[in-house]
């Protein structure tokens, strides 16, 4: 008996050892995938033949958002109808795909295909050769060179974006009617007087913006900065002394008044409101208007149309914090982008290149595109793949038209970032006063700055 | 001639193949990040580069001085000592009426099962469950306040009270593990000493001052160590649940770690903070062990 015991004990000891030393072991990393040139054409004839003789292969995509997360499964069944030897499998859905992909990244093992942002967390990734150059995919030959440009970074093309992401106010002109308005607020002047009538006359909350999110949190505060000094310093000055750390918020006060004044009429529990939380508080009609990026168009469209039992009740205008008289300036900046990662297997490598060009044909892509309702930017897509909830579809002409500053929250640290939109949260939540936020964003800018 | 084991070194090497497996896990997943992290504390390193530059006591030194460090220390200290006084209390008094025998009692084993239940859950779905119910606009808490025509509260945005959420979920996570152990202890003291106790004139907060809780010290010692050291290293719960607001009233050190280490790529930094934490834990822990110890003595 007290043999066994020792022989038991010993077989764990090897059992271990041996099994710690197969976790270990490692393959040298495999070429990227070879590019199908040209798209789906092609790449349908260089792809291994459906159902053949291929070895089945599991691929880890973070690319699906809880925002066309119900797309996800028709998605995955095309692609896995195609190709029966690729088992896909989404990863990192309802996590912060940014912090998912720095975790995974530091664990080196990334996602086969992920999602991206323009930032220097991604930068340092592609430094360091974890993310392929997507020049080599041929459907890269479908975006437009400026939003190659936006995510190319030391020369690499890192990925290609979802589309055009944009500030947009949207409005439940049901409730706006009962508050005497017609037609939304041009400017901000009768953007704070809407407000103060949908408080007065009706008994929902006048305006809210999924302020959890730092991006939506961050994007408020610029739509003013945009406006009040956009005409001033002209086009891509702004984003310059952002980055180089001279632009000074203080400057002008104007731009500390309307965020007090837009912060005072925020619904309550704003700071706290995910982009979940706005969506659901359109529905259930507690609140009329919310600045939101147009990659939410369609929930929130869908949900004004639920509280308002009309579809067309959903409004949607470019963010009027214009002054009258004057057009108003938008922030824009390229999505969040779809990359390629270097993986050590070949046989994974191989399935992410397929799925990579497979994504972004425009029949596969409206999937996500259509899901989402926001602008895309592949060259190949038309207006049979692309359809728009209506009341987007009406602002893209002038959203098209309209000056514009570069987001800056990829020309801003992580530090700044985050200090930014703490103090700006506690504006919106009435705990500050806008003055205070806004002398604290500028005390932090010049040692925060990426130059 | 062949040397003949003796029975003591069999024994001990019986003992050591048992515990090799454990030592091993033990040495790959704690004591090489450890000591890693004392390594990286001193570098400047983004996380996932290979290039690392020696910057000293550089990384230490300017942390005091970093956005929002101070709130978010005494955030910390108020969360630990609020999470384990009130999970010891809270635990402590349940404990005592699952205890409790008698007629017409509801099955012990079923309450004690439904008080154990939340702490099978992840820190995170107690945390998005607890934020879901913060919500102010229709939040179940608020919507329960609603029928009782009082105002509702902004539990999530409100400085003082936020933190009182966050520890109120915080602890309902936790007090089932510790139930449990103050169960045992409770079960174990001597049935016949109470009965004595009882014969005597002993009332029943003569019973609990003179014998239940002395005779408790050790769980005791047991339940405030290891809630310390979970209230010190929690980070997902409270995140989830206020996202370190308003302002950084809730914002934990461990969320700064989770922050330089992975959004502003900073590991060099992070694993700075992440020592002192370490060192702080340390020092309370030692602290807590000796005082309570010496009072396990003395009874």
């Amino acid at each position: 008996m007290k043999k066994m015991r020792k022989m038991l004990a010993l077989l764990l000891c090897v059992g271990m050892i041996l099994g710690l030393a197969a976790c270990g072991s490692k393959e040298e990393p495999a070429a990227a995938p070879a590019p199908a040139d040209g798209g789906a054409d092609q790449k349908t004839e260089e792809a291994p033949a459906a159902g053949g003789e291929q070895e089945n292969v599991t691929l880890e995509v973070c690319i699906v958002q809880p925002d066309w997360s119900d797309e996800w499964d028709e998605m995955e069944k095309k692609f896995e109808d195609e190709y029966p030897w690729i088992d896909v499998v989404s990863v990192g859905v309802q996590e912060n795909q940014g912090e998912f992909l720095t975790t995974r990244a530091a664990a080196n093992d990334l996602p086969a295909v992920t999602q991206i942002n323009n930032n220097p967390n991604v930068w340092a990734l592609s430094e360091e050769g974890k993310i392929l150059d997507a020049s080599s995919f041929g459907v890269s030959a479908n975006v437009p060179d400026s939003y190659k440009d936006a995510y190319t970074h030391d020369g690499v093309f890192m990925g290609i974006t979802q589309g055009a992401a944009f500030t947009v106010l949207f409005l439940n002109m049901d409730i706006l009617k009962q508050a005497g308005w017609e037609a939304p607020p041009t400017n901000f002047d009768e953007l704070i007087k809407c407000c103060e009538d949908i408080e007065a006359k009706t008994d929902v909350a006048a305006i809210t913006v999924a302020a959890n999110k730092t991006t939506n949190c961050w994007m408020v505060w610029e739509g003013i900065l945009a406006n009040v000094y956009g005409d001033e310093l002209g086009f891509g000055v702004y984003d310059e002394q952002i980055k180089d750390g001279t632009f000074d918020f203080t400057k002008n006060s104007k731009a500390t008044e309307m965020l007090a004044a837009i912060a005072s009429h925020m619904m309550t529990g704003t700071s706290s409101m995910t982009e979940d939380d706005v969506t659901a508080a359109f529905a259930d009609g507690n609140v009329a208007m919310a600045i939101a990026g147009n990659w939410t168009a369609a929930n929130i469209c869908d949900a004004i149309g639920e509280a308002a039992g009309d579809p067309a009740a959903a409004a949607a205008v470019l963010v009027p914090f214009n002054e009258a008289g004057k057009d108003p300036w938008i922030s824009v900046s390229p999505e969040d982008a779809f990359a390629c990662t270097v993986q050590d297997d070949p046989k994974v490598a191989e399935a992410a290149g397929i799925f990579y060009e497979w994504v972004f044909q425009p029949d596969n892509f409206k999937i996500i595109q259509n899901a989402r309702g926001t602008v895309p930017v592949l060259t190949n897509m038309t207006d049979e793949h692309i359809v728009l909830p209506d009341a987007v579809a009406k602002i893209v002409p002038a959203m098209n038209e309209a000056q514009y500053v570069m987001m800056s929250f990829n020309l801003l640290t992580s530090e700044f970032y985050d200090s930014s939109c703490t103090a700006l949260k506690d504006v919106y939540s009435g705990n500050a006063k806008a003055e205070d936020a806004v002398a604290s964003m500028a005390a932090n800018l010049k040692e925060s700055h990426l130059n | 001639m062949k040397k003949k084991i003796t029975f003591e070194r069999k024994r001990t090497i019986t003992g050591a193949c048992f515990l090799l497996p454990s030592a091993i896990l033990c040495l790959i997943f704690i004591i090489v990040p450890l000591v890693d992290i004392f390594r990286y504390s001193v570098y400047e390193w983004n996380g996932v580069g290979s290039s690392m530059k020696f910057v000293g006591l550089a990384n230490f030194s300017r942390l005091p001085s970093t956005e929002g460090f101070w709130e978010m220390a005494k955030a910390t200290v108020i969360y630990v000592a609020g999470d384990t006084v009130l999970v010891i209390v809270v635990a402590f008094l349940l404990a005592l009426v699952l205890d409790l025998r008698g007629k017409g009692r509801i099955n012990r084993s079923f309450l004690r099962a439904m008080w154990f239940v939340p702490c099978l859950l992840s820190g995170a779905i107690v945390g998005i469950l607890w934020r879901i119910m913060y919500n102010y606009n229709n939040g179940l808490i608020n919507t329960l306040i609603g029928y009782l025509n009082l105002p509702k509260v902004n539990w999530l945005e409100t400085y003082g009270v936020t933190m009182g959420a966050v520890i109120v979920a915080s602890v309902w996570c936790q007090v089932g593990m510790c139930t449990i152990i103050f169960l045992a202890g409770l079960q174990s003291i001597p049935e016949d000493l109470l009965e004595v106790a009882k014969i005597d004139g002993a009332s029943y907060f003569q019973q609990l001052r003179k014998i239940i809780i002395p005779m408790m010290a050790s769980s005791v010692t047991i339940n405030v160590i290891t809630t310390t050291i979970a209230a010190f290293k929690a980070y997902e719960l409270p995140y989830l649940v206020s996202n370190g607001l308003p302002g950084y009233s809730t914002r934990l050190l461990t969320e700064r770690i989770y922050f330089y280490g992975f959004k502003a790529m900073d590991s060099g930094t992070a694993s700075a903070l992440s020592v002192v934490l370490i060192v702080i834990i340390t020092l309370i822990s030692l602290l807590q062990l000796v005082v309570l110890k010496r009072r396990e003595d003395i009874y």
